[in-house]
């Protein structure tokens, strides 16, 4: 191993597409959505730290982490302290798992699109655990409300994520961005890339399904007993996953890094093409997120069980006989000239 | 001579063991389901050390995600009752 090589390695895994570049590019995300909501509502949005506000994320994170941080009394308090440090770490895998400029991303395995799949079930489970060792009445009620959020939306994104592993024909997330190489699938499962949108909301918590948080009813749900530096970790990896969410729709439906280019300078136009996709996915997200209401707790399992999970699978077969089209054709083929014979 | 994923294997089969007992050993439920889920992301680790990597990649997503989402509606439906009940029962004994 030479300098240059070191070099790039404290680059890729500290700079790009390391942690810095997922927590500034979460924070801008934050502030992206904040001032498109802002300026739906008809406000202007934070102005004040920064040229427009663009740093008032950050700001808010700094001030977290200088306050007092106070563990309830009926909490657990194992669990209540380790579950923040948890979660940030399960989001920022999450995000180093996903390609961001070329085909691979740091951390890539066989079969990493069905892990991705688990740790976004497993970040649901440690926000109701979170509620659960707060132990406190409207944590407890949050995390009840997780739980039924939770069990609503796994199943239709579990089927959306499962539409683009049938069509790559793999089940690692660099096949799936090769495979996406001429067309992606967006064109090929449209409804599936929007149920894992709507899902995706309900994931973040943010409105329209932003019921285990409902800050106007139970003052955020699961994370209503944590402070300070806890809660900055909270803030962080919500940040992280709104970058997750987009990355992931990108990564899965709209070709990742994929795209026009110059020879010589793929890597660039990689970064380039992933950025501009991801933002067209957040200002897709923060316009469903401010133009529609919460949903009712009751309504929640309706939304997602009776129409999207039945859209996903019917979604999921397409694909399958689009995939096996060639296959099927020669049955059906076969079948005529025997039933002909 | 010891090689680092004899090494390896050693960490991850005493972490998932203590995890194991954890699940088994502790009163509080959400705790419980929280070993559980540290348990089953221990043996998937070990299926790929083993190089097992289907079966880590099936260990991880139904015994470490879906499950403990079952646990954990299991939870929010029993948790407030179950304190009901030890409540009555306390109320008989004192009878």
């Amino acid at each position: 191993m030479n300098v240059v090589e070191i070099l790039w390695m404290i680059f890729y895994y500290v700079v790009f597409p390391g942690v810095l570049f997922v927590f500034f590019y979460a924070l801008f995300m934050e502030w992206v959505d904040r001032k498109i909501v802002a300026r739906i509502q008809g406000r202007i949005g934070p102005v004040m730290t920064g040229k427009k506000g663009i740093l008032q994320p950050l700001a808010d994170v700094i001030k977290l982490f200088s306050k007092e941080t106070i563990t309830p009394d009926p909490a657990d308090r194992l669990g209540f302290r380790i579950i923040p440090y948890l979660y940030l770490f399960v989001v920022t895998v999450i995000a180093f798992m996903l390609p961001s400029f070329e085909k691979t991303a740091p951390i890539c395995f066989e079969g990493d699109a069905i892990v991705f799949m688990f740790l976004m079930l497993l970040l649901g489970v440690f926000a109701t655990l979170a509620g659960y060792f707060s132990n406190t009445p409207l944590a407890l009620m949050g995390a009840e409300r997780e739980t039924v959020q939770l069990i609503s939306y796994e199943l239709p994104l579990m089927f959306a994520l499962a539409t683009p592993l049938v069509l790559a024909r793999g089940i690692s997330l660099s096949t799936i961005v090769e495979a996406q190489n001429p067309v992606p699938f967006i064109v090929l499962a449209p409804f599936s890339f929007f149920i894992f949108l709507l899902c995706g909301l309900a994931e973040l918590e943010i409105p329209p399904f932003d019921v285990p948080e409902a800050e106007s009813e139970i003052v955020g749900g699961w994370i209503a007993e944590y402070s300070g530096p806890r809660l900055a970790m909270f803030r962080i990896a919500k940040d992280i996953k709104i970058y997750v969410i987009a990355a992931a729709a990108t990564v899965f439906f709209l070709g990742g890094p994929l795209g026009p280019s110059i020879p010589g300078l793929e890597l660039v136009f990689g970064a380039l093409w992933f950025l501009v996709k991801t933002l067209i996915v957040l200002v897709l997200i923060s316009i469903i997120h401010s133009v529609f209401p919460r949903y009712r707790v009751d309504m929640l399992p309706r939304v997602f069980w009776r129409s999207l999970i039945i859209l996903a699978i019917l979604q999921l077969v397409a694909a399958w006989l689009y995939v096996n089209y060639s296959a099927m054709g020669q049955m059906i083929d076969t079948l005529w000239r025997w039933f002909q014979w | 001579m010891v090689g680092v994923e004899e090494i390896v294997e050693f960490v991850l089969l005493v972490y998932t063991v203590i995890m194991a007992i954890g699940a088994i050993k502790s009163d509080s439920l959400p705790r419980a389901v929280f070993f559980f889920v540290g348990m089953s992301i221990g043996l998937a680790a070990i299926f790929y050390m083993l190089s097992a990597h289907i079966a880590a990649v099936i260990q991880l997503f139904f015994y470490a995600g879906l499950i403990p989402v079952l646990l954990v509606a299991i939870l929010s439906l029993t948790l407030g009752r179950e304190n009901e009940e030890v409540s009555t029962d306390e109320r008989k004994n004192e009878e």
